[in-house]
This record gives C-alpha cells, structure tokens and sequence, in this order.
C-alpha cells in the first residue's frame, strides 16, 4: 500500500519509510503531501487539521515534517500562556538560537511579522517553513488579532510559510466576527475496530507469537470497544492486562493455540478493570503491584471515591445538615418538619405540578443564610448561641467546598448558598451524630 | 426584619444601663466638605488619597527614649492585668463564650452552659435575658413583644433543669409529632414520658409549685413553674425559630401601600433634617458617660496583648469610634500608626497599602498589583523587627472592605509580628468574613464594648430613603444601586462607563449620544429597540446615574454623573 504513495519533490525511500510509520493514515498523507507539493512550491497559507482525540493527528503532522526534513516549528499552545513565549518559539525553531533576543519583552504582533520579515530575508529558505500550532482551539481565548493574523501570515510576511493549525473543534467555531482567510479543512476521521485491530497489534510482546498477542488485543476490544474507542487509552489497558492474560501459559496450564480456554481467564478481569482502572479509581501502579504480583482479589482494595468520609466538628455537621435540608426541601414544607402546631398537612395538599419531579433530580437550591440558621437551631437538640465561632464555621464550609455560596454581591447582609454534597456523603454525617435524615427530607416522604 | 430584631436581641444584655437608644436617635448629616474638612484637620501634613490617616513619625531620639521605657512599661502592663483581672474581666469572658468548643456527647452540659450564659446578664450571647420591667427598655424594642409577663419572677426560673429532663417537659408542646425522637433507644419509654408528664402537669396545676415528679436525681434542680399550653412561653431559642417559620411559611409577603410620596415633604434635604433633629435632648448622657470610662479600664490590656501578638476587635452596640480615638490618644500618640475609616465608602484595599507603603516605609514608586505591594510591605517589616506600626479599622466590616480578598490582605498584615491591629465590627453578621483560615491569621481577641453613641459620622455617607442625595454618588451606593438590576442593565452601564474612560483625557468630551450609544448596545446585543434603550436610561436617571445635556446640535448627549477615579474603581471590581 505504500506504493501508492509518489511524489515527485521527495526520494521514494524517505517515503516508504513515512508510510511504514503510519499505518492506516495513508489517504490523509497523501493528501498533505499533495497540499504542501514540492519543497520549493509555494504552499497554501493555512490548513486546519480537525478530527477526535487520538486520531493521529500531531503524529502524522510531525513524521512527514521531520522524515522529510523540511525546517518546521511546533507550538503547543496550551503551553503559551502569553503570545510573547508563543513568537519566540516560532522564532527559534525557525530560526535558530539567537533570533528570539531580538524580541521585545512583551511583544506585539507588528515586533512578530517585523523580525520574522527581518529574519527571512537574512536567511532566505528555498524550502517551505511550516508552523504547527497544536491545540489550536485556545488561540481564541488569546488577543483577536491573533488568529486572523496567524491565517495570512504568508501575506504578512512574505515568505514561503505556511501555518497548520490541529484541533479537535471544528472550523465553525473559530470564525471571528469580522471574517478571516478561510484554511484548508482537513478531517481525521476515527478508526475503525479493523484499525484500531491492526495498529494495536503492531506492538507485540517479544517472548510471545504476534498471532497470540492478536488474540488478546481481539478479545480486548470485545471488553472495551463499547465504552472507549481511544487508542491510547486501549493501548494502555493492553500493556496493562497483558501479563494476567498470559498467566496460564506460564504456568503452563494452557498451551498457546487455546485461545477460548485463554478467554474464559481473562474476560471477568477484563470487566472488573472497566469499573476500577478505566475511571482512574485504582491507579496502574495500585493494580499492577497489589493485584498481579500479590494475587489479591481485584476490586478489594477501596477507590478514590469510596472515600468520601470527612471528619467535621459537632456544629459543623449541623449546619451542614442543615443546609442541606434547606437545598433540598421547598421553603413552604418548612413549617411541616420544623413546627410543633403544623396541623395535619400530608404531601398531597401542597404539592405542586412543577414539584412532582424529584427535588434531587433537579439539584440543589439556594437558601438565604436566616432560613439555613433556623433549620439549624431547630434541629440541633440543645440550645446554641449564635457565637462568631458558629458563623465562622458556616464560612469555613463555604472554604472547605462543602457549601457554595451562591451570587458573590452580597457578603454579609443576606447571603445565600447552596449545599455541595451528595446524599450518601450527609446520609454518612447524620448517622455519626445519630440524626434521622430520611424523616426530615420532602422527597422521601 | 429578622435582622433588626436580632440585632436588639442580641446587643440588649446590659441590664444596667439599658437604654432605648432607638427612639431618640439623632442623625447628623455630614457632607462631603464636611468630611473632606473632617479629614484635613486630622490629617495634618499628610494630603491626597480618601484614607483619612494620621501618622506620627517618631524622631530618632524619641525612638531610643522609649526603648528604654519598653522594659518598665511592659511590667506596668502586666501589674495592671494582675490587679484587676479578678474584679472585671467581661470582655475576656464573653471572648471566652464566644469561642468556647462544647463537647459532643454530653449535650445537657451545652445545656447548662446555655442557661448559665442566659442568667448572666452581661454577657452578650444572652437569649434569655430577664430584663426589669420598670425600665425604659421595652417600648420600642421588638423583643417586647415575646417576652413572658412575668410572674413570681426568680432568676433560676429560667431553666437550671438539667436537659433530658427539660426536653421531656417539653417534648408535647416544643416537637411535633412528626418530628423525629433523635435516639432510637428512647423512643419505646417516650409514652411512658408521656403520660408521666400529663400526671405532673395535675399536679402542678394543683399547686402551682415546682416540684419535680421524679424525685430521684432531679430533686436537685428546679423544674420551670409551668408549661401549660395557655401560658405564653418565655423567648427561648425554639419558639424564635417557630416564629420565623410561621413568618416565612406563607408565600404571600403583604407590602404596605403607605409610601413616602404620601408626606407632604416626601424627601428633606439634608439641612432641614438637621433643624428638625437638632434640639432633642440626650437621655442618660451621664450613664453613657460612665459607661464609655469604664471602658477606659481596658486600655492597657489591649495595649499588652498587642504586644503578645493578638489583633483586638470590637463589638458591641453603638459607636466605637469615639472609644478607639481615646485610645488612640492616650496610648498610640508616640507610635507609628494609621488609622483606617472602613465606612468611609470609597476606601479601598489598594488605598490602605499605599498608605502603609508610601507614609510609613517612605517607598517611593508604583506597585504592578497590590499582591506586590503587599509583598514588600511584609518583607519590609520583617526586615525592620524595631519597627511597630499599629493599624488602627473603624469598622473592619464595612462595605468596601468585606471582600475576600482584602480580608486575605489584611490577615496577611495583621499575623505580622510587628504590625498591631486594632478594629471594630458592627454589622450582625461580621463574623461571616472570616473562615478558620483567616481567624488564624487574624488572632482576635474579642472585647465586647457596648457604647451606646451613635454613628455619627458612620450613617453620614449612607443614602438614606428619606433625604434628597447631594454630590456625586460614591463607589459603594453605586455598587448598591447597580447590584439590583439586572444584568443587561448593567451591560449598558458599564458600556457607557468605558467609552467615558476612554475619553478622560479629553476635556472637549461632552458625552456620548443617544444614537452613537443605541448603536454600541445593539451591537452587544444588549437592547432590542431603542425604546427598550430609552426605559432603561430613565432608570439609570431616576438613581442619578447618568446626566443627559443637549448638545448645540440638539442631540443628546449622555454622561455618567461619577468622578472618573470612582469609575476606574468602580470597573475594577466588577472585574472581580
């Protein structure tokens, strides 16, 4: 299939040694390789390369770049916090070490265009100079100017340039207001089980036949396809499970050709990492050396969520409590749960349409600071005076992330805020202090 | 509403000298060259920025004159916390109330805490205060309203029962029978309670005496005379959060259709309130006057424990002012210090530091951000271990300073070990600036110092419903006014006030017009017709906002009625 690939500017073993490198890529290479012609051709100013995660992108960009040994600059632009560090990086990959001192200290983009311009006739290339910015989505949150300006640099500049731009957001979202030079739009588009197959299998444990380590990344996808279609995050979980699946043959209980026999061993493992590794409950390290070596059961050491127990003060569970019966319960059931004389008043009485949906599904809902107070005296069962140190812990709350407040306006004179937790996490706070939560909230009535 | 009437409910412990200072408040009004005024003549030689401060640099020989003082006058201090620890100590034990961790288990000690707090009539927690009813207390107070009608009143009346008990006696009356019985181990013996309690409640309608049904281990204390359902209750925590639930329970909210419009003079101007105000006589001026040198008292300790690292804070009703500027006087005269006005309305973080940076450490320069200034101040003073400076806050809970923020900033000055900080709060709900982190910073010690003066000088910025506005508005009612609407609105304001900016420096600028301004709205798609445009300038009008002029041309023009460093201010900290 390489063989397809011919291009007049460049040697016909630079390219067979490209294609070996991408697999399943070779309609988008040569694409590019036709768009960017000849090293001594003009090239388009601007192409946009958009597709999902992991579709190959930088890697195709960067292996035609430097196999072809064209002069080429890489920006990450999450990494250029300021446009400053940005044109200097340009700057020196284009133009070696000394070019970025004749920057300003905080540059605009007239010094950028001035001493590229400057730079470029000193060292005139006979070859095209390439600029790949990737993640190119946050060059929007940057000055305005900036995106325009980077989409006709060719013509800003006058030189031989041309500017790729990598992201995983589509053209639309880019266009400005007041319009800009349209790029070229290129799409990525993702691979299929077939793909994902052929290039996972390329990276074959040594002491193993391919042909094995085939059927494992097979069976892999069986698990994973549904849920996950990254490639780097399958790749992950392949090097990961790999020496679970080849436990048998070590031990020499199966032989190689078994594959079903391989399957049966691996698959419940296989289903146990989609709950704890796959959402990054249990870290690699934490399987591999607990699980693997020790020959722990998976799935017995607790995750990262499964901690959600904190310590608090006595008051401050209260008021917790408190705010979260606020959240949750409307403001007219108050009376219901927190008067002695309510009467009988049921839920069908003041139930209303709109409330007929969980309280819970909705959300929490703000609750101004006297009704948050109220509720807490009143279920706190010895009296409380309103000192400091109770006000400062429902501040202390609002630090911890415990409780939000809500419409940053209004500091002391009527706050309202929100509670941030769930109903497990209040369900385990009632239980330390022995208090019936279940009774108190309107939805479980 | 809630407020006002926690605000009396909290500040009335003193029984002593409990005055009404409600109905015969007296509002003088001070204005703006009244206040510039004010601040120039305590300024002395120090000109410029709206911090009102007041730095005295000691001279070099004065410097080493004290030094050797140091040693005496720190002995005399602690001879002085020595004598008269034992007599009155109010302020530590209410300091002590404040921050005092009840354990967890053992609530009827919470209990008994709360009750023994409710007898001691200084205290400021007090919620169960038995005031006498002879005094001028009650009219005008809300809290005359759920106060028991006092009959064979004994202080012990209050609650000295332990708390099992009390809860059971009142378990019918305070809990509702839905509410929940926390322990599930008691809720079998609870009917039991319960008929127990019916038979006692006989017997003590026989002979209305206190006697206790169970005579084993309660026998000791006294139970509350009577909990029948007629009698009113006494204003306990419980029935003050049942009547904010029966206030709140309803959705409707009735409003009153009497409105100022309906006065023949709907709104004063500030000259005649003062006529109509002047010429009411001061009541208990001699107590007050008493009360305010005993707090004299105090001055020293305050001095002493700023030595040994903690901030003090007022609280209390009434003006402190007058109280901080004694001390500052008497004690403070020989230092380095500054004095903050925190209710002044357009004091802001950056002014504090510039202050602290340019008069006391003599830099000269700008700072990039305040975080810098910040930093060189802390370096600079930590360099200097010699140098005190005492920061002195009226009103460390004023509008412009409860910013998370500048409270960061100021704990960051106040744990210092060379910066002192003294500063007064006011408003029912300061302690909410504060979370752990910063009270860790801050070191408070908490005095409580009930005043009684009024706020003068405080209330005189404050626009108030009944007196027409003079002068431009400052930075805080403009927040004010602009916080109530909405946010398209405020969109177009701010709009207008950054094409004004950006026109400062041109002294032909006469406003932008009506159509130029339509145009840019539009464009911000903020309104949708200029009708639309129109109604919302008529509001920003209404709240003298915004001047509108014609031009030569006959065209409108608009301009905001602010100065422009208060609209600088002002875009800063909607940028926050």
């Amino acid at each position: 299939m390489a063989a397809q690939l011919q291009h007049l500017g460049y040697e016909d073993e630079k390219l067979q040694r490209v294609m070996e490198r991408l697999p399943c890529r070779d309609v988008q290479a040569s694409m590019l390789l036709a768009l960017m012609g000849e090293p001594e051709q003009c090239s388009y100013p601007s192409i946009f390369i958009y597709g999902h995660r992991a579709t190959g992108k930088s890697h195709v960009i960067h292996t035609l770049l430097k196999e072809l040994e064209l002069p080429y600059a890489t920006v990450s632009c999450v990494e250029c916090v300021s446009v400053g560090l940005l044109f200097e990086q340009v700057l020196l990959s284009l133009f070696g070490s000394d070019s970025a001192s004749l920057l300003s200290r905080s540059p605009s983009l007239s010094d950028f265009v001035r001493i590229y311009k400057q730079l470029s006739v000193q060292a005139s290339a006979k070859q095209t100079r390439y600029i790949v910015l990737d993640r190119a989505e946050l060059l929007r949150d940057m000055e305005a100017n900036l995106l325009p300006a980077f989409l006709r640099l060719q013509e800003l500049v006058e030189d031989n340039v041309t500017v790729i731009l990598l992201s995983e957001i589509v053209w639309d979202k880019f266009r400005t207001n007041t319009g800009c030079f349209e790029p070229l739009l290129l799409h990525f588009p993702d691979y299929s089980k077939g793909e994902l197959q052929q290039i996972l299998s390329e990276d074959s444990h040594p002491s193993y036949s391919p042909e094995l380590y085939s059927a494992f990344i097979n069976i892999l996808l069986g698990v994973f396809y549904s849920v996950c279609r990254d490639l780097r995050e399958l790749r992950h979980l392949a090097a990961l499970h790999f020496s679970k699946f080849v436990e048998p043959l070590e031990q020499g209980k199966v032989k190689e050709g078994d594959t079903h026999k391989l399957w049966r061993n691996i698959e419940p493992h296989l289903k146990k990492a989609l709950q704890t590794v796959y959402l990054r409950e249990v870290s690699s390290v934490q399987w591999e050396q607990q699980l693997q070596m020790e020959e722990k059961e998976a799935g017995a050491v607790r995750g990262l969520s499964a901690h959600a127990h904190v310590e608090l003060p006595y008051y401050s569970k209260f008021l917790l409590i408190a705010a979260y019966l606020a959240s949750y319960n409307p403001a007219r059931t108050d009376k219901r749960f927190f008067l002695k004389h309510h009467g009988k008043i049921k839920k069908t009485n003041f139930l209303k349409k709109h409330e007929k949906t969980s309280n819970h599904l909705l959300g929490p809902k703000p609750f101004p600071l006297d009704r948050l107070l109220a509720i807490f005296y009143s279920v706190v069962d010895s009296r409380v005076a309103p000192t400091a140190s109770v006000f400062c812990q429902i501040s202390s709350l609002v630090t911890l992330q415990l409780l939000n407040q809500v419409g940053h306006d209004d500091q002391l004179d009527a706050p309202k805020y929100k509670c941030a937790v769930s109903l497990d996490f209040i369900l385990t706070i009632s239980r330390t202090v022995s208090f019936d939560m279940v009774k108190y909230l309107y939805d479980f009535l | 509403m809630m407020i006002s009437m926690t605000v009396c409910w909290k500040w009335c412990g003193d029984e002593r000298v409990f005055l009404c200072s409600m109905s015969i408040l007296e509002v003088r009004f001070v204005g703006d060259g009244d206040a510039l005024e004010h601040m120039v003549d305590k300024q002395q030689d120090v000109q410029g920025s709206s911090v009102q401060r007041l730095v005295t640099l000691r001279s070099e020989a004065e410097r080493s004159g004290r030094e050797d003082e140091a040693g005496l006058s720190e002995l005399h201090y602690v001879q002085v916390l020595g004598t008269d620890e034992g007599e009155e100590c109010v302020a530590a034990g209410g300091g002590a109330s404040v921050f005092t961790f009840q354990t967890v288990k053992r609530s009827n000690r919470m209990a008994q805490m709360a009750s023994e707090l409710a007898r001691t009539p200084t205290r400021s927690v007090t919620f169960r205060t038995t005031p006498d009813p002879s005094g001028p207390a009650q009219n005008g107070c809300n809290v005359s309203e759920n106060r028991t009608p006092q009959k064979g009143r004994k202080v012990q009346f209050v609650s000295t029962t332990p708390h099992r008990l009390r809860k059971r006696l009142s378990a019918p009356s305070l809990r509702s029978d839905s509410d929940s019985e926390l322990s599930p181990s008691d809720s079998g013996e609870e009917e039991e309670d319960d008929e127990d309690f019916k038979g006692k409640r006989e017997e003590d309608r026989v002979n209305q005496s206190s006697t206790p049904s169970k005579p084993s281990a309660t026998a000791l204390y006294k139970t509350p005379a009577k909990k029948s359902k007629t009698a009113p209750e006494p204003p306990c925590q419980a029935s003050l959060v049942e009547e904010y639930f029966e206030a709140h329970g309803t959705s409707k909210f009735l409003t009153s259709d009497r409105t100022l419009q309906r006065l023949h003079t709907p709104k004063l101007d500030r000259e005649t309130l003062f006529r109509l105000l002047e010429g009411k006589p001061a009541c208990y001026s001699s107590e007050i006057e008493k009360l305010h040198s005993s707090h004299h008292e105090h001055f020293n300790k305050w001095m002493l424990q700023l030595q040994l690292g903690y901030s003090v804070l007022l609280y209390g009703l009434g003006s402190k002012k007058a109280l901080l500027e004694e001390f500052r006087v008497s004690l403070l005269c020989q230092e380095i210090h500054l004095v903050v006005n925190g209710f002044f309305p357009s004091i802001s973080l950056k002014s504090i530091l510039t202050a602290l940076s340019a008069e006391i450490l003599e830099h000269q320069g700008t700072f990039r951000n305040p975080a810098d200034q910040l930093q060189y101040i802390t370096t600079t003073l930590r360099e200097q271990p010699d140098l005190h400076v005492y920061l002195l806050i009226h009103n460390i809970d004023g509008p412009m300073l409860r910013g998370g923020k500048t409270q960061n900033a100021l704990g960051q000055l106040a744990s210092l070990p060379n910066l002192h900080l003294v500063a007064s709060i006011d408003h029912i709900n300061a302690p909410l600036v504060w979370d752990q982190c910063k009270l860790s910073q801050f070191n408070w010690l908490w005095w409580e110092c009930v005043c009684f003066q009024r706020y003068v000088e405080e209330t005189s910025y404050e626009n108030s419903l009944l007196v027409q506005q003079t002068g431009a508005l400052a930075l805080s009612s403009l927040t004010h006014v602009l916080r109530s609407l909405t946010a398209n609105a405020r969109g177009i304001f701010k709009l207008l006030v950054e094409f004004q900016l950006e026109n400062k420096d041109n002294p032909s600028y006469t406003g932008l017009s009506f159509q130029d301004f339509y145009q840019r709205c539009r464009e911000a798609f903020l309104v949708n017709s200029d009708l639309t445009l129109r109604t919302q300038l008529t509001e920003f009008r209404d709240h003298k906002l915004i001047r509108t002029r014609k031009g030569a041309d006959g065209v409108e023009y608009l301009l905001v009625a602010v100065e422009t460093s208060t609209l600088t201010d002002f875009l800063e900290k909607e940028v926050e």
